[in-house]
């Protein structure tokens, strides 16, 4: 072979590196986008056993956006394997302990089970905003296209363009100015397990 | 139970072992008591060391063997080959100087003396092939690569009658076994002698065509499978190629860094595009920016030298004739402009 | 895959020093039968040399033929390939026709080794256009541009908001109200 058509070669499995925005995106929908990019499925020479999967570089995984009230129903089990160490944790409670881990589960559960998912979840790099290392960003060269438009807020909407939006209803009369209209989710809620774990009927060991 | 497993795998044992040393002993099949089980399993044990020490078999040459008649095998030989010899000319091709001086000693050893009983040797038809061989390849290369530098045809052709490709060809015809020579297994400069001179034969015989024909068929056609590109690559392909745009009078190539992959991990990967008057004449990819600057250049002269990557088909079956009459030699590297290739 | 075929060598279809590529050569150099006078399973190849062998030496002059008879052997065929690699079957209670089966399969194939086809296609010239790269159909503005970019930031098909609909049956209103207005002028 010469070495012309070795760099060919080397051409044709390089990997490259996308970048994802995760601003105001379902991340267990995106997971699914991600994980074409991280296993290579968009590529002509994909196969299950060809290790051809690209880098994601995943920014702003902080202002994620779950779906419904996903942020205080949806839990994530673990259990250390000691007795009675079993723990739920609300997807709220594991985005205030690392705002990268929702993402990184979501795209590990999308991934194909299999020998191949460790390798490719090393490919993947989570960042909470928009500042990536210099050496990581200079490697990008391709950007996936979001799932959903990011809608603007009200914070960010200039004063001149706000003050012409005409007054679409009336506030309560007990509104107070600055306040939250819907208020925060109730921390003290008890967790409701989207997967209830399986228990066996008439089997409860009292 | 250990002792019966024991027997039976001495038994294995003792039955290699006497077909293949030569050492002669009558089994005789019978059920042994404990006393001659034991006595057996010695004699085994003795017979596997001594076969240990003796190390391997020496190998045979096939001349040896009992089905062996060296004219029958002359004979299918020159018909495998499609060829015919006259004057026992296809014997002599086989006769190497070692057997010749082996045999004189021999026949001096038995007290003959016959002058009309001298062999003669091939070293007279492997210089005749070998002078046939080396212009003929050079003329079909020529030939069929008009466009190529003549550095590049001479290397090509280096690499055809590399000794080692030639003794391959011999031994793949089933002509190693017919050498008549005082070594045994055969060196390669035996065989390649002995392949010369039977181009050499073929030539006496037949005349210069037909022997030409048989390089055509044995040499060039062992080009097949193997990657031609390989074989033409000049030391400093971006000098070379911008120095052919000088001397065709043009504006010198410009290299562009046209997309990169992964430039700051250890698996990077780089392409480098030739653009020359604003327009784009080639591409190339590398782990880095040089090799990458390599293989775009080269991508250029091999389309520049009609002998284009993956596209490029060896002609193997040119007239003998017209390659023979063809005394035209290619451009040399130093003065290559397209301008001489089209006025061809 | 059974073990047996994992243990073969493995390899792609191949024609030695290009066979057929300049002139054809039959690759097989030498057949040895071997038999036995009087025994029965020798029968077949007793009746092969009686009959066909004649026709197999004519028919293929390149091949030299040996006739070994043994005693109280069974019958084998021994081919000899150009290649150095040997083809061995037993003839043991074959009859004519199985011989002559077996020495046609002797002649035609390059030499009796068997391997693995490690795929059903080979090809020296994989792509005659070039394979394809990360960079084949790629939009060169790319390659100056730095990431996240404005326009690729943005979904490929955005849904009609709520206002822009009420903006355009808003406008839809104005345009039917004004036709009805031009009508009734006239």
């Amino acid at each position: 072979m010469s070495s012309f058509r070795r760099a060919q070669q080397w051409a044709t499995f390089a990997r490259s590196w996308h970048l994802y925005d995760m601003k105001w995106q379902n991340p267990y929908e995106s997971a699914y986008v991600i994980k074409k990019y991280l296993s290579g499925l968009w590529k002509p020479i994909y196969h299950p056993l060809n290790n051809c999967g690209d880098h994601v570089v995943v920014i702003n995984s902080k202002e994620v956006a779950l779906p419904g009230d996903d942020w205080y129903r949806r839990a994530y089990f673990h259990h250390r394997r000691y007795a009675g160490s079993k723990s739920w944790t609300l997807a709220w409670e594991l985005h205030e302990a690392d705002n990268t881990l929702i993402v990184k589960k979501a795209v590990y559960f999308a991934l194909e089970k299999g020998l191949f998912r460790g390798n490719q979840m090393t490919r993947l790099h989570i960042f909470p905003d928009a500042n990536i290392p210099p050496e990581i960003a200079g490697n990008i060269t391709n950007q996936i296209r979001p799932l959903r438009p990011v809608p603007s807020k009200l914070e960010e909407v200039p004063d001149e363009v706000a003050s012409q939006c005409p007054q679409l209803f009336d506030l309560p009369a007990d509104f107070v100015e600055g306040s939250d209209l819907w208020g925060k989710p109730d921390p003290e809620r008890k967790a409701q397990p989207i997967r209830t774990p399986y228990k066996p009927k008439g089997q409860e060991p009292w | 139970m250990a002792t019966i497993r024991g027997c039976l795998a001495a038994s294995v044992l003792f039955r290699n072992s006497v077909k293949k040393s030569c050492v002669k002993y009558q089994v005789v099949r019978t059920v042994y008591g404990r006393k001659q089980s034991d006595e057996r399993a010695d004699m085994i044990r003795e017979l596997f060391k001594r076969k240990q020490e003796a190390g391997p078999e020496k190998k045979a040459h096939r001349g040896t063997y009992l089905d062996w008649n060296y004219k029958s095998e002359l004979f299918a030989f020159s018909k495998r080959i499609g060829e015919t010899f006259m004057n026992g000319s296809l014997e002599r091709a086989f006769t190497q100087r070692s057997y010749v001086l082996q045999q004189e000693a021999t026949q001096k050893d038995l007290g003959l003396d016959d002058p009309d009983r001298v062999l003669e040797d091939n070293r007279s038809l492997a210089e005749k092939g070998e002078e046939l061989s080396r212009d003929f390849v050079a003329r079909y290369l020529r030939t069929a690569l008009p466009c190529l530098p003549e550095e590049n045809i001479q290397s090509i052709r280096d690499h055809l009658l590399k000794p080692e490709s030639v003794a391959n060809i011999i031994s793949n015809i089933g002509a190693d076994e017919l050498i008549l020579t005082s070594e045994f297994p055969t060196e390669i400069q035996t065989r390649v002698s002995t392949f010369y001179a039977l181009i050499g034969a073929i030539e006496e015989s037949s005349g210069q065509e037909r022997g030409a024909l048989f390089v055509r068929d044995f040499i060039i056609a062992s080009l097949s499978g193997q990657d031609i590109n390989a074989l033409i690559m000049p030391e400093n392909k971006f000098e070379t190629l911008r120095e052919i745009f000088l001397r065709e009078g043009k504006e010198p190539p410009e290299p562009r860094l046209i997309s990169h992959v992964g430039i700051n991990t250890i698996i990077p990967s780089y392409r480098v595009g030739i653009y020359s008057e604003k327009k784009h004449i080639g591409t190339g990819d590398g782990e880095s920016v040089k090799d990458a600057l390599d293989n775009a250049s080269l991508s250029v002269l091999w389309k520049m030298w009609g002998v284009p990557d993956a596209v490029f088909q060896f002609p193997y079956q040119l007239d003998v004739g017209q390659v023979l009459s063809n005394n035209q030699t290619n451009v040399p590297g130093s003065e290559w402009t397209r301008e001489k290739i089209s006025c061809r | 895959m059974a073990n047996r075929q994992l243990l073969l060598p493995s390899g792609f279809p191949r024609a030695p020093l290009g066979n057929g590529v300049g002139r054809f050569m039959c690759q097989l150099k030498r057949v040895t039968l071997k038999f036995c006078k009087e025994r029965g399973d020798s029968r077949g190849m007793r009746d092969f040399l009686e009959h066909d062998l004649v026709d197999f030496a004519t028919k293929h002059p390149s091949v030299v033929v040996y006739v070994k008879p043994r005693r109280h052997r069974s019958s084998v065929i021994k081919g000899e390939y150009c290649n150095g690699k040997d083809f061995w079957i037993s003839a043991h209670k074959m009859n004519r026709e199985e011989i002559q089966k077996w020495l046609h399969l002797a002649t035609t194939q390059n030499d009796g080794e068997e391997f693995r086809l490690r795929k059903m296609m080979h090809t020296d010239n994989p792509s005659i256009q070039g394979p394809w790269t990360p960079f084949t159909h790629r939009d060169p503005k790319l390659n100056n541009s730095s990431f996240p970019l404005e326009e690729l930031s943005e979904p490929v098909f955005v849904p009609k908001s709520a206002t822009q609909q009420l903006i355009e049956i808003f406008n839809e209103q104005q345009r039917t109200a004004r036709h009805l207005e031009e009508k009734q002028g006239e």
